[in-house]
């Protein structure tokens, strides 16, 4: 599992793997199995904590975002702003939503305008969702082995489609089937 | 105020973007290194997308390796300006004291023409 957590008492965050979460702090109940990274510190601390089901990838995701949210001013070289603790939260939120153990890891890829895109493209499937805002985001889908139609568009808080195709994803990872 | 193609950057100029590393995605369906489609996108500051006009380089003195010089571990992808502009993109001159080829390209970026822009451009320079 992951935790992506701004702490109150200190000027520091941390992105968190291993026993299972669902409060504030303390985090696990394992420490000798959590997988602790240091982000750098938020201008305006909060506490949110959020949490995802166990799945095999969380490790990759959590360090992938805690890469991300350590990208300082013009990290992509023309400007780009640090990324945005808010979509960083969304991400973790949505990585919650739609986790599924068989599905491969999806890649995190910060974006010029402060955001991440979440990517898997992988099993003959193309997936692409980019967090437009805390509640939007823009899913792009394609099946390659044409049993789903090409689908892309705006979606707020029904992540059923979503869902369905990282399921799909996690049959095909688990079927051993390639695009 | 909409901003005017600058025509005297011929369509078979070549654009060089840099490629942050974590743009750098390995499609496994495809089983080719790709540059993802979130590194084709205009500035957060309402900016269109940098870019270096290779032959502006050139005609500053300067080569694709000036264009990475300090960005270790980036890559480097060209597109081709004729290319761009059928996706409906202007080019604008925007030098710099870094960069006398900097260019903008200018245009309404949506998904299908970040893909369009994914599959246009060529590695100059991957990471390995």
């Amino acid at each position: 599992m992951l935790a992506f957590r701004w702490h109150d008492d200190a000027a520091r965050a941390t992105v968190e793997t291993g026993a299972f979460v669902r409060e504030l702090s303390p985090i696990g109940a394992n420490p000798a199995r959590r997988h602790v990274l240091q982000l750098p510190s938020p201008n305006r601390p909060s506490s949110t904590a959020l949490t995802v089901r166990p799945a095999a990838w969380l490790g990759s995701a959590a360090e992938q975002l805690a890469r991300i949210a350590a990208l300082q001013e013009d990290w992509d070289s023309y400007g780009a702003p640090p990324i945005s603790r808010a979509r960083i939260v969304a991400a973790c939120d949505l990585i919650q939503a739609v986790a599924d153990d068989r599905a491969p890891a999806p890649t995190l890829v910060p974006t010029p305008e402060g955001s991440i895109q979440l990517e898997w493209h992988s099993h003959g499937i193309e997936l692409e969702v980019l967090m437009l805002s805390d509640t939007e985001m823009e899913v792009s889908f394609e099946d390659l082995l044409g049993e789903l139609p090409e689908y892309e568009e705006v979606l707020s808080f029904d992540l059923t489609l979503l869902t369905k195709y990282v399921r799909l994803l996690g049959e095909r990872a688990q079927e051993g089937r390639d695009g | 105020m909409p901003q005017c193609d600058d025509l005297t950057v011929s369509d078979d100029e070549t654009l060089l973007r840099r490629v942050h590393p974590d743009w750098i995605i390995r499609n496994e369906n495809t089983g080719v290194t790709e540059v993802s489609t979130g590194a084709f996108s205009d500035s957060s500051d309402g900016t269109g997308m940098s870019a270096s006009a290779a032959g502006l380089l050139s005609a500053a003195g300067m080569s694709e390796d000036d264009a990475l010089a300090g960005y270790d571990g980036y890559g480097l992808v060209a597109l081709r300006v004729g290319q761009v502009r059928e996706l409906g993109q202007a080019i604008v001159r925007r030098p710099t004291d870094r960069d006398p080829a900097h260019v903008e390209v200018v245009g309404k970026k949506t998904r299908a023409i970040k893909k369009a822009f994914k599959r246009a451009a060529v590695w100059v320079v991957c990471p390995p």
